[in-house]
């Protein structure tokens, strides 16, 4: 059973979002993580960069399998998880604490709160 | 099914599209290719195409990101090494006009399956190729191996065919609300300089820092399978064979679903 912590946000693609103040950081789910296999690879915006919501920023690869990320917030990118790049296999391990992957300021905090809460989460795992 | 065949989309057409005068256009072409099918503008496509003219690698963007992945990267070219940067995931592979390709190109859909099934509807109709040329070939791992996987075309126990994918409009194996594309590629070593090619792709690994090395002796060519098949022929040459064979061997592969 994927874990799906309550005080996050969701979007449909399974990428999760925490928002400390105007700051979003993000990742994807246990569940994506899970379906995805053994990660080798995450390419990441650098700092300073603009996330549109709805619109790629990045890449992660398993089983040699690249797939896209989508930004479930717009704003800027004040913070990247750099430690990534030497330890993919976090994104496995710890999807929602050493395994997230940027911090974004937030351009407009109303896109994190119309995102899914974890029971609509979990009702669309079961649907998908 | 054990092709998984019901993965197929209806309409997909096969087609034979490639560029090989301008070799990173001909890898770039998958990407434009797979927008136009993700958006509707184009049916679902099996692409049949060639290597460019040059000898060379192709790289993942994970190749190129690690270590002085492009540092390496430019020393090869330097040396007269093509080298190209393809979508899918991965190590590098041998290019050239004695390499082919077969990618399918398919529209995300609401439930597009996993990873592994689509490995297998790629392998699946290659083995039953393989197999009516007499060509008994397996799929798995093999350390050492070029962009080793669990779904190399493996004939002897050494690697004819690499595979590989990428998914467009969000994370593999999963439903997305997004349009998008499903890229499984794979490409066999028809007739390559093996050799020259291992040798590029350790110097990159080296030169770039990371320890990853592929050992000769576990790649092996078509022609080195099927030795009277190609008498006589330039790489060009065979690898101009395969692809017409492919044309109506997966035109009747798609339009029946075996």
């Amino acid at each position: 059973m994927s874990q799906v912590p309550e005080n996050l946000k969701y979007t449909k693609e399974h990428e999760w979002v925490r928002v400390e103040g105007n700051t979003a950081f993000i990742g994807i789910t246990d569940f994506a993580q899970d379906e995805l296999g053994d990660i080798v690879f995450v390419e990441l915006p650098e700092e300073g960069s603009l996330l549109i919501a709805e619109q790629t920023f990045g890449t992660v690869e398993s089983v040699k399998t690249v797939s896209d990320l989508f930004a479930p917030v717009s704003g800027k990118v004040i913070q990247v998880n750099a430690d990534l790049g030497e330890h993919p296999e976090k994104v496995n391990e710890q999807p929602y604490e050493a395994g997230w992957m940027v911090a974004v300021e937030m351009s407009d905090a109303a896109e994190a709160n119309a995102l899914l809460n974890a029971v609509e989460y979990q009702a669309h795992i079961v649907e998908s | 099914m054990t092709g998984g065949q019901d993965l197929w989309p209806v309409g997909t057409q096969v087609q034979w599209l490639d560029d090989v005068d301008h070799s990173q256009a001909n890898q770039d072409l998958e990407q434009e290719l797979g927008e136009q099918v993700g958006r509707g503008d184009r049916p679902p496509l099996v692409r049949i195409w060639r290597s460019g003219g040059r000898l060379g690698i192709g790289l993942s963007r994970r190749d190129l990101a690690m270590g002085a992945g492009e540092h390496a990267a430019a020393a090869l070219r330097h040396q007269g090494c093509d080298v190209v940067v393809r979508q899918t995931g991965g190590t590098a592979v041998p290019q050239g006009p004695g390499v082919i390709h077969l990618s399918y190109l398919f529209p995300r859909t609401r439930s597009s399956g996993t990873t592994d099934g689509y490995y297998r509807l790629l392998t699946a109709p290659l083995r039953t190729w393989l197999h009516n040329l007499g060509v008994s070939a397996v799929t798995g791992p093999l350390p050492g191996s070029y962009c080793d996987g669990s779904y190399n075309l493996l004939v002897r126990d050494q690697k004819l065919v690499g595979t590989a994918q990428a998914w467009r409009g969000g994370l593999a194996g999963v439903h997305s609300t997004r349009p998008g594309y499903i890229l499984a590629h794979a490409c066999m070593t028809v007739d390559v300089d093996l050799a020259w090619a291992t040798q590029q792709m350790n110097q990159f690994y080296e030169q770039s820092g990371q320890p990853y090395r592929v050992h000769l002796q576990t790649s092996v060519t078509l022609r080195q399978v099927l030795p009277n098949l190609f008498a006589d022929k330039s790489p060009r040459q065979c690898v101009d064979w395969v692809a017409e064979q492919w044309l109506q061997f997966f035109g009747a592969w798609v339009s029946t679903g075996s």
